[in-house]
């Protein structure tokens, strides 16, 4: 079934070259188990393959793994839940925890909504285009385009009040931390 | 702006090594049929006659560049590259938006007024950012050559149409949330402001069950909202779901229901005497 370069486990072979990818999406975004994360996104695509375009998949594997990371967040926490406190109508998603090679970045990153993180994250980190990253996401280009632009500005204004403030702080007391 | 966040943003990416992607794992997955028994020819000819095609269109674009270089002594790839590196500088918002008082206004959307210079300039700043982020787009003649010579979309140089106003309107919500709507040629947008959230429609699309926008616009997870423009039939909305049910009268063409879940939400939009007028599902 394989050996034929038209055959599907021959095509599949370009959406299977995403799997380092999808590892390292997971990984940025906390996953406890990414190449876990990476290889059930693959085995999903592959039972789903007659929808993908393997040229094109790349948006859709990144909202797979979504999918997939916010359920292991969920089985992550769900040991600590109180049942009774859990409202019906509001099955909150899990934000997903980060950690960059560098404090100031954490620090803005997680000042912004979760909305416009993601947008700049698909963008910086995942290097998706635009048009993928808002595939991803599920939302028009222009849509994304829109928080992309906004997600900018307030993570750059965020780095630069940081940035300022530690200007601020007397050389004494940073050597003190 | 763009360059220095996202270099910042890249140089503190946390995983920069490439996880190899696993053979057995390959090897696994592809050794089961999937899921609908995909023919190892479907597609087969179609694709060979795309290669084809793209081929052609390849050879075409190599001659086409190779006689303007010798034509006019400029490199064109060089030249898109440049036009590539002005998109990160466009002019100042609202420059290239006109007014224009000879396109009809669109219907049954009592809340825009005819535009001017003045009222253009007057809109808030999320809202003239938003139009010139609609502007950027590509050449017709650029467009064409992706399907007439194979070129890729991203490689396509950008350029900022200028974009006539039909209307503009302003209102503002219960919950102190301002909007911006604008009228453009052929297309109707909304810039929700406090949430700086934007949304667009043509014309028919917004005539036909109005234009929305539905998400988490808290910035904490919370529940959803949906964010909506709708023309002057409709006078109040609900949003149902197996659990909850909320409602609202729409004033000023804008409303927003608030609190909502993620997920199979039915909107229900009614008119002045009670009637349901069209509904829409999120999910």
């Amino acid at each position: 079934m394989g050996d034929h370069p038209k055959s599907p486990a021959r095509r599949f072979e370009r959406v299977f070259s995403h799997y380092p990818m999808v590892a390292a999406f997971a990984a940025r975004r906390g996953s406890l188990d990414p190449e876990g994360i990476a290889a059930e996104t693959m085995s999903i695509a592959w039972r789903r393959f007659d929808e993908l375009n393997p040229d094109r998949c790349r948006p859709w594997l990144i909202a797979t793994a979504r999918n997939l990371l916010m359920d292991e967040y969920r089985n992550r926490d769900s040991s600590s839940v109180d049942i009774s406190t859990i409202d019906a109508v509001d099955p909150d998603a899990p934000a997903f925890s980060f950690e960059s090679l560098d404090p100031s970045i954490d620090a803005a990153l997680a000042s912004l909504d979760d909305s416009d993180r993601e947008a700049l994250l698909l963008v910086a980190w995942e290097e998706l285009t635009p048009r993928e990253a808002a595939q991803s996401l599920g939302i028009k280009p222009s849509a994304f385009r829109v928080r992309l632009h906004r997600a900018r500005r307030r993570f750059k204004k965020q780095l630069d009040e940081q940035e300022r403030a530690d200007r601020l702080v007397p050389l004494t007391s940073k050597e003190s931390l | 702006m763009r360059r220095s966040v996202t270099s910042r943003l890249r140089s503190a990416n946390p995983v920069t090594r490439s996880t190899p992607a696993p053979i057995q794992l390959f090897e696994r997955i592809t050794g089961e049929s999937p899921r609908n028994g995909i023919s190892p020819w479907s597609g087969a000819r179609l694709r060979s006659r795309m290669g084809k095609t793209t081929l052609l269109g390849f050879a075409g674009l190599l001659l086409c560049v190779g006689a303007a270089w010798s034509a006019t002594g400029n490199n064109p790839v060089a030249v898109v590259i440049k036009q590539a590196g002005n998109r990160l500088m466009p002019p100042e918002p609202g420059t290239n938006l006109f007014a224009s008082d000879r396109a009809p206004m669109p219907a049954g959307l009592s809340l825009l007024r005819p535009a001017d210079r003045d009222s253009i300039e007057a809109l808030p700043r999320f809202t003239l950012e938003g139009l010139q982020l609609l502007q950027i787009g590509f050449r017709q003649s650029d467009l064409d050559s992706v399907r007439t010579e194979g070129r890729k979309l991203e490689d396509l140089p950008r350029v900022i149409h200028p974009k006539f106003v039909r209307g503009l309107g302003e209102a503002e919500l219960p919950s102190g949330q301002a909007v911006s709507v604008v009228a453009l040629k052929d297309e109707i947008c909304a810039f929700w402001l406090r949430v700086e959230e934007a949304m667009c429609g043509s014309d028919r699309e917004f005539s036909r069950r109005g234009i929305y926008q539905y998400g988490d616009f808290s910035g904490r997870q919370g529940p959803w909202d949906i964010l909506g423009l709708v023309d002057d039939r409709v006078a109040a909305v609900s949003a149902r779901s197996d659990s909850v049910t909320r409602r609202t009268r729409v004033e000023d063409n804008v409303f927003e229901l608030r609190n909502l879940p993620k997920y199979d939400v039915t909107l229900v939009a009614y008119d002045g005497d009670g009637r349901e007028l069209y509904r829409s599902l999120f999910r």
